[in-house]
This record gives structure tokens, C-alpha cells and sequence, in this order.
């Protein structure tokens, strides 16, 4: 046996590779919820593969900005992707439907997860699933459904849909 | 009850600090030793309730712990409750923000821009609108027209969101918002 593949102890060393297949991380959510996934998986976000390679993920992750909910569904979609058989169809299949299933509350904070352990694909697709679900809507339901409060005064308003009446033109109706 | 013995001795602290400054009126004095003393009466009531029943004082103290801080800052709790439980596009971080508005078309733009004032900002800078621009023209405007184009938005950086001015289509509106920074 070549000494590389032994560690000082003298006991044999699996390979980096089939290490990374095998072993599993613990990822720990903001309420305590812990989770087990793949290294070949959670290496898919970038935030938690810098983590390994400088070697600070010993043993659980604290994700202090997730919740279980929310780190539940990354798993989710991380452990698809990181799937050996699926190909390229497979996941834009998996994607659509798990995307479909959310609330806007929901896909925010999937986008926040996606964007703080930075899983590129996931974050992109979820803010292009919000863009799809209110681009058409109007100012109303916007505001309804993102609970914002409208700090214009009536004046404002009213001029900038005059001046920007082209922009309301062709807006879907408000029912969800 | 740890919470309950704190604020007990908070007010007493409240009573002790209060003697080396100037002669109060003799109310705000009173007040002071009233609310001293209903404290320590309340204590003393639990202390005894707590030895012939230690399950009926233990709920009484987690009540008044419970109501005394809800009466002190009632509005900053509320507003904390409601960061924690909803996720609105306005709490996201600002590059998660800025990734939504950049995928929504220029008709979208306009539309947010009318939500509310922080989403006005965020929806009339320009360098979302640029994108859309170079969508849309960026293979009939050559260079030249692209100098000119900035001369424009220098020479017209005092022009606001509101202000009306003759252009007219898609372009017009893009120039409008150009000059806002």
C-alpha cells in the first residue's frame, strides 16, 4: 500500500474521492433541526463547499439564516442534483415541479437560502419563478401579496399611472 | 419568576435613583413608593402563594412577566414578530432584489416603480434600465448615438422621475429615467 493512502495511525485511508460520495454533513437549521446530506450534494453550494475545503465543516453545519422548513426543501433539491443517474431533463422536470408547488412567501425564502449558501441554479430559477408570478400583476396585487404599504401620496399616484399608463396596459386580473 | 424578580428590583432601583436628585413633587413621589410597593406586594403575595401552591404562582408570575414587557415596548415587538414570520420582497437582501427586478420586463419595471417609494428607487436606476436598453436598441445605437445619448444624461441630471417632457415610445421613457441617479 503506498504510504499516501495511509494516516498516521497507520489505518487505511479511503480515497479523497469516494470519500466525498460517501460521507454525509450535518447541516443544523436556525430552529434546530438537523439534516444529513451527502458531501457530493451539499458540495453543490458553493458557501457550504468553501466551508469543507478549508476544512471548517467539522462534523455540523450551523446555517443560522435557514429554517428547517426552507433546508428541507434545499436538501431536496440539492440531493436531485447531485443524483449520479439524472440527466439534464430529469432535473429541469424536477425543478419545474418543485418550484410549482411554492407560495410567494415560500419562494422568498428559498431565494434568501439559495443566495446565502449560493446554489447559482436554484437561486436563479426561484427569482425567475417570483418575476414570472407578478410580472403581469397589477400594482394592487403586488401590494397585497408582498404586504407592502403604498407610502405615495394620492397625487403621486395618480400621476405616475398617467404618465406610465402604457406600463398598466394588459395587466392580468387580480385573483391568484 | 427570574424575570419577575428583576423587574422588581429594577423599580426599586427606579425608587433608589431617584432620591439623590432634586425634590420630586411629592405625587411623583408617591407614585414611585405606590408602584414599589405594589410590586412588593405582589411578590410577597406569590412567595406565599408559591408555598402553599407552586403551580398557581409559577403561571401568575409567568403572566405578569409576560404582560409587563408587552406594555413597555409594544410596537417594536410587534414590528420584530412580523420581520420573523413574513419574508416580503422588501426584506430581501438587497443583491436578491436586485436579481427579481432584472428579470422583469421594462413594462414590470414601470409597474413596481409604482408600488411604493424604495421600490421606485430600486426600479428607476439605471443600470436595470440599461440592460433593457441594450435589449431593445443596443444594435441600431452605434457609438456615436451612444455619446450623444450621455451627453444627454449628464446635461439632464437635475430632470426627476415626474418631470414630463416631450419624448415619446419606450425610448422616451428610457431617456426620462436615465437621468436619475
Amino acid at each position: 500500500m503506498a504510504p499516501k493512502n495511509k494516516n498516521p495511525n497507520g489505518e487505511n485511508v479511503v480515497p479523497e474521492v469516494q470519500q466525498k460520495k460517501t460521507q454525509a454533513l450535518i447541516l443544523k437549521s436556525s430552529d434546530g433541526e438537523e439534516f444529513s446530506i451527502s458531501k457530493s450534494a451539499a458540495g453543490l453550494s458553493v458557501a457550504i463547499k468553501n466551508m469543507m475545503e478549508d476544512d471548517c465543516a467539522g462534523g455540523v453545519i450551523p446555517l443560522p439564516l435557514v429554517d428547517g422548513g426552507t433546508l428541507a426543501r434545499v436538501i431536496t433539491y440539492l440531493n436531485k442534483h447531485a443524483e449520479d443517474g439524472a440527466s439534464d431533463e430529469d432535473k429541469r422536470k424536477f425543478d419545474e415541479e418543485f418550484l410549482s408547488g411554492m407560495e410567494v412567501d415560500v419562494l422568498c425564502d428559498v431565494a434568501l437560502a439559495g443566495n446565502y449558501l449560493d446554489i447559482r441554479g436554484l437561486f436563479h430559477d426561484v427569482c425567475q419563478r417570483i418575476v414570472n408570478g407578478m410580472k403581469n400583476k397589477s400594482v394592487e396585487w403586488v401590494r397585497k401579496t408582498f404586504r407592502i404599504e403604498s407610502d405615495f401620496t394620492a397625487e403621486e399616484e395618480e400621476q405616475i399611472k398617467k404618465e406610465y399608463a402604457w406600463a398598466w396596459e394588459g395587466v392580468d386580473s387580480d385573483a391568484d | 419568576m427570574l424575570l419577575f424578580l428583576i423587574t422588581c428590583s429594577f423599580s426599586f432601583l427606579l425608587f433608589y435613583k431617584s432620591l439623590p436628585l432634586k425634590p420630586l413633587p411629592s405625587w411623583a413621589c408617591e407614585m414611585r413608593l405606590l408602584s414599589f410597593c405594589f410590586w412588593k406586594g405582589i411578590s410577597f403575595i406569590s412567595i406565599t402563594k408559591s408555598i402553599r401552591n407552586t403551580l398557581i404562582a409559577a403561571t401568575f408570575s409567568f403572566f405578569t412577566s409576560i404582560m409587563s414587557p408587552k406594555k413597555k415596548n409594544s410596537s417594536s415587538k410587534v414590528e420584530s414578530v412580523e420581520m420573523v414570520s413574513e419574508t416580503s420582497v422588501l426584506d430581501l437582501p438587497d443583491l436578491v432584489l436586485e436579481c427579481i427586478l432584472e428579470k422583469l420586463p421594462p413594462e414590470g419595471l414601470c409597474r413596481m416603480a409604482g408600488v411604493c417609494t424604495s421600490l421606485r428607487d430600486w426600479c428607476t436606476s439605471n443600470h436595470l434600465w440599461e440592460r433593457h436598453m441594450k435589449n431593445k436598441w443596443g444594435r441600431i445605437v452605434g457609438p456615436a448615438a451612444y455619446r450623444e445619448w450621455q451627453f444627454h444624461v449628464v446635461s439632464g441630471k437635475s430632470s426627476t422621475f415626474f418631470n414630463q417632457d416631450k419624448h415619446k415610445g419606450l425610448m422616451g421613457y428610457l431617456i426620462q429615467l436615465w437621468p436619475l441617479h
